[in-house]
């Protein structure tokens, strides 16, 4: 899934450009790559290359550029408060396994505001689960049938 | 099995001079002395002989054995003497009538041997061994864990020629995983909420695990890898998501999720950075005592910063100087509500903890709800944690009281809570007073300062109730014109909603 978007004067700005694991290209511009503070610092030494994230897919990566736009517009005041907390709470309200795999990458990436978003949602579920029902959370491996049972 | 074999009754119902002889026995797992004397000290098992049998031992307790409680918190405990079931409705009992049973014909098989008599005694091994055999295997059959220990210990005691070095079962995390067996599904509790939210992340340094290598990702599992029990591939974990998420979660919800699978539970305890802040409110604090303490501070080998414990009535002095003597670098420590605790007690662990050498030592300090604070005691507190007058009177952020606010909040930055009242003179805790007409004027310190007993305040609002009008709830709280009024409003509203075909009932008759 690619992401492109058309600016009203690309020549003034600066593009990035991000691949993701599975190679898909990502040109972001600078206010989105300051929100993503471990690719900020590698700017200065990037240049003009590519910039490979090798641990995030492209499906993520894409949400998450997606949420940094987002943010950015919120902090120039195009956005009202209300409608950037309903924006977020559509944002994840999504399947346990990408919003485990958003808050892993948003981690990874230092997106600050998007690890406290994806961690106060996970562990709300979390405190209204009995251990059971968190030990189903994880549908892939599923943590009740693996050998990690406590018996 | 024959229950009626025994020539000797198993409760023996009086004290009779024939137990002045008998040697120390071991009864579960207790040494005990045969002789007559009342019973005085105490024991904490979940199961009990008859209570008759209490008041006929003397118990030594035998360290080895237990490791449960301390003799000096117990001795001085009417809680921990009462017995947990005198009328014998347990299956337990059963048990241990049986158990009882047994012992006592290991006593007379000890008395054999240690009057030297050799008459039968092997006969007399043989036949109990068996007996023994088939009781421990009919407990093993059984899922009570309390009887389960007792097992190898009578094990212990009766095939005595061999010490047997047994691995304990984990006395104390049963215990947590009793605790949790309270944590079921329920939604976000208020006041933990608003601690999570106050707490700082427990590790700030997960921002370390950053970005620094390409490799990141692995790195987490690296680090925690070498803790997981039992064959941990990396492509078999949980999500790693799950360990960010330990992070954000409270005491309560860390022992739940303790209890999901192996590996989740290797992380929550084998990672020292969860359990540098400590904070324990409802409803874990009716049940913490001073072991559950002991193991929680433990985790986290030594860096515990910050102790909270609120309302927590099982902790003593003794638990709180244990927890001192294992994490040096303890600096807040906040025990308000605590009722078991002394100012004498308080006072004796600090002052060692804080001379020890190395040692950054106790700099906030948390005891409202604590009696009998006297100003001499205040003086050495204000000495002990490095503060003097001027700092206490700095500009602090009022403290209004209401329900669920007795008590400082956790991120106030003063050095102890409790003042001495400008009106009785006495060190409590002093509220501000939120009521528009009782505000600082012109520099004029605030009139309405003063303890609760000082100044009846409204459990709702906090302001000050003197010459105006108030109810008193049912509760016995106190409350104020204008939040009893709205109480009345919101009753209302209720009896209108539960009753919606009141109207219309009316209508027809």
């Amino acid at each position: 899934m690619e992401n492109r978007e058309t600016l009203p004067s690309p020549e003034k700005e600066k593009l990035t450009t991000l691949m993701s694991l599975d190679g898909h290209i990502f040109p972001v511009e600078e206010a989105v790559i300051v929100e993503l503070r471990a690719i900020r610092r590698l700017l200065p030494a990037a240049g003009d290359a590519t910039i490979p994230i090798s641990q995030v897919t492209g499906q993520i990566l894409a949400k998450i550029i997606d949420y940094c736009r987002k943010h950015n517009d919120h902090k120039l005041n195009r956005l009202r408060d209300e409608e950037i907390s309903a924006w977020d709470r559509h944002f994840v309200d999504v399947d346990e396994e990408l919003l485990f795999d958003l808050l892993v990458a948003s981690h990874f990436l230092e997106v600050k505001d998007l690890f406290y978003l994806t961690v106060t949602t996970v562990t709300d579920t979390m405190k209204t689960k009995s251990p059971a029902q968190v030990g189903n959370m994880d549908q892939l491996r599923n943590l009740f049938i693996s050998n990690f049972r406590l018996d | 099995m024959a229950l009626n074999y025994s020539h000797r009754p198993v409760f023996p119902a009086h004290t009779s001079e024939n137990n002045m002889w008998s040697p120390m026995r071991t009864v579960n797992g207790w040494l005990a002395e045969g002789a007559p004397e009342k019973y005085g000290e105490c024991y904490s098992r979940p199961w009990l002989p008859s209570q008759e049998e209490m008041e006929e031992w003397h118990f030594i307790r035998n360290d080895k054995v237990d490791r449960c409680c301390s003799p000096e918190s117990n001795s001085r405990d009417i809680v921990d003497r009462l017995p947990s079931d005198p009328f014998g409705m347990d299956i337990q009992t059963t048990f241990t009538a049986i158990t009882g049973w047994l012992e006592d014909l290991e006593v007379d098989y000890g008395g054999y041997v240690r009057s030297n008599s050799r008459r039968s005694s092997q006969e007399n091994y043989d036949l109990f061994a068996g007996w023994n055999l088939i009781w421990n295997s009919a407990l093993k059959s059984r899922p009570f864990s309390s009887s389960v220990q007792f097992n190898e210990k009578l094990n212990s005691s009766i095939l005595s020629s061999s010490p047997q070095v047994y691995e304990k079962p984990d006395d104390t995390l049963d215990a947590i995983s009793k605790v949790n067996e309270y944590v079921e599904e329920r939604g976000m509790e208020g006041s933990l909420a608003r601690y999570n939210n106050e707490f700082p992340p427990a590790c700030n340094e997960s921002w370390i695990m950053g970005f620094d290598n390409e490799g990141t990702s692995c790195s987490p599992e690296l680090q925690f890898g070498e803790k997981v029990e039992g064959a941990a591939k990396s492509e078999e974990a949980p999500h790693d998501a799950f360990k960010f998420c330990l992070m954000y979660l409270g005491v309560k919800d860390l022992l739940s999720i303790e209890t999901v699978c192996r590996y989740l539970r290797s992380e929550v305890r084998g990672e020292p950075l969860l359990w540098k802040s400590i904070h324990i409110d409802q409803p874990l604090n009716e049940k913490i005592t001073d072991d559950i303490l002991l193991e929680l501070a433990c985790r986290a080998d030594g860096t515990l910063q910050s102790l909270s414990l609120v309302e927590c009535p099982k902790i003593t002095d003794d638990g709180i100087r244990r927890v001192l003597e294992t994490n040096p670098r303890l600096t807040k420590l906040f025990v308000p509500g605590c009722t078991r605790l002394t100012v004498e007690g308080m006072l004796s662990n600090i002052w060692t903890h804080n001379s020890k050498k190395d040692v950054p030592g106790i700099k906030f300090l948390r005891i409202g709800g604590l009696y009998g604070v006297t100003c001499e005691h205040f003086d050495v507190l204000k000495a002990l944690l490095g503060t003097d007058d001027n700092m206490l009177k700095s500009h602090h952020r009022p403290h209004f009281y209401h329900r669920g606010n007795y008590y400082l909040p956790y991120d106030d930055d003063r050095a102890i809570d409790i003042e001495m009242c400008p009106r009785c003179e006495k060190f409590r805790l002093v509220y501000d007073c939120p009521s528009e007409g009782c505000q600082v004027k012109d520099n004029v310190p605030q009139v309405c300062r003063a303890c609760t007993l000082c100044i009846a305040r409204c459990a709702q609002c906090g302001t000050c109730i003197n010459d105006n009008e108030y109810e008193e709830t049912f509760c016995l709280d106190l409350l104020c014109s204008d939040c009893f009024k709205q109480l009345l409003k919101y009753q209302d509203r209720l009896d209108k909603k539960v009753d919606p075909c009141g109207d219309h009932m009316n209508m027809i008759a």
